[in-house]
């Protein structure tokens, strides 16, 4: 049986990039500066982290123009979606084999 | 990756989470709102005639309409859109199921049955939505007003008194629940 760190998906798993989906999968869509500000990051941080993201298929922007300014609104794909989960289950089975090696 | 490492990625990303669900939550204006168009139509649906069924064909689908623009300004004002499908569905069915079932009844059975079904219709879409939002206090009150309305209906009671007593408290059990929504999460 492998180890359960092999499932990490080295695009999800770093921590913005998680961070990112965490947000958005709770979502329908997030503004830039939403996601910029709870995350407290840069917006060049920010950019690159949603390139890396978008370049994967795994969330996507929309450009809009509302109230007099541009905007940038992201959704989760459904990949992207399956990637999270995917993630999510990796990080716990992980946790119940340190714990299932600590009970022994 | 160490498990405490794993332990705390989970931990931020269930923190993350609920921060984004606590902003997401729009669900006490059209409680609000729908609760005080309930409790407004009560003496309508008394008095009887035309103008209590008027009153709910500009009322319900205003009502949703308006609860659309809210959730739509509200999302451009704080840059995030809730999950809206599962809601907007849900109060599109009960837009049309409630009058269906209200006619139907009444083809098989009595005026007061009919009144009945239109509560119970209302009251099992609210229960979705209480679902949807783990609200116990909203689930527990359309529940108790579906089976007071049942009782009312066989027992004998006029069709109007069970329209005008579904609505009173429907209303109530809304618009407690929305003020206490709003309550919860303050920045909403």
């Amino acid at each position: 049986m492998s180890h359960p760190s092999v499932e990490l998906d080295e695009t999800v798993h770093q921590r913005v990039r998680l961070g990112i989906l965490a947000v958005l999968v709770e979502s329908r869509r997030v503004d830039f500066v939403y996601l910029r500000d709870t995350l407290e990051l840069s917006d060049g941080n920010l950019s690159r982290h949603l390139q890396i993201l978008e370049r994967a298929g795994l969330i996507r922007s929309e450009k809009t123009f509302e109230r007099k300014r541009p905007r940038t609104w992201l959704s989760v794909t459904k990949a992207g979606r399956a990637a999270f989960a995917a993630e999510v289950e990796a990080l716990r089975a992980m946790l119940a084999r340190v714990d299932g090696q600590t009970m022994h | 990756m160490h498990g405490e490492q794993a332990a705390e990625t989970l931990r931020a990303v269930e923190r993350l989470r609920g921060s984004a669900r606590r902003t997401g939550r729009v669900f006490w204006f059209p409680l609000i709102l729908f609760g005080a168009l309930m409790l407004v139509s009560a003496p309508l649906a008394f008095a009887g005639g035309v103008w209590h069924g008027a009153y709910w064909a500009v009322a319900a689908p205003a009502g949703f309409l308006l609860t659309g623009w809210y959730g739509r300004r509200r999302a451009v004002d704080r840059g995030f859109e809730g999950r809206v499908a599962p809601y907007g569905f849900t109060g599109l069915a009960i837009l049309v199921a409630t009058p269906l079932a209200a006619e139907g009844v009444s083809a098989m059975s009595s005026d007061a049955g009919a009144a009945a079904a239109r509560g119970l219709v209302v009251g099992a879409g609210y229960a979705v939505f209480a679902w949807l939002e783990r609200d116990a206090f909203l689930a527990a009150g359309v529940v108790a007003v579906s089976a007071a309305a049942v009782a009312l209906a066989f027992g004998g009671a006029d069709a109007r008194l069970v329209t005008a007593v579904v609505a009173l408290a429907l209303g109530s059990v809304f618009l407690g629940s929305g003020v206490r929504y709003k309550g919860r999460y303050a920045d909403t």
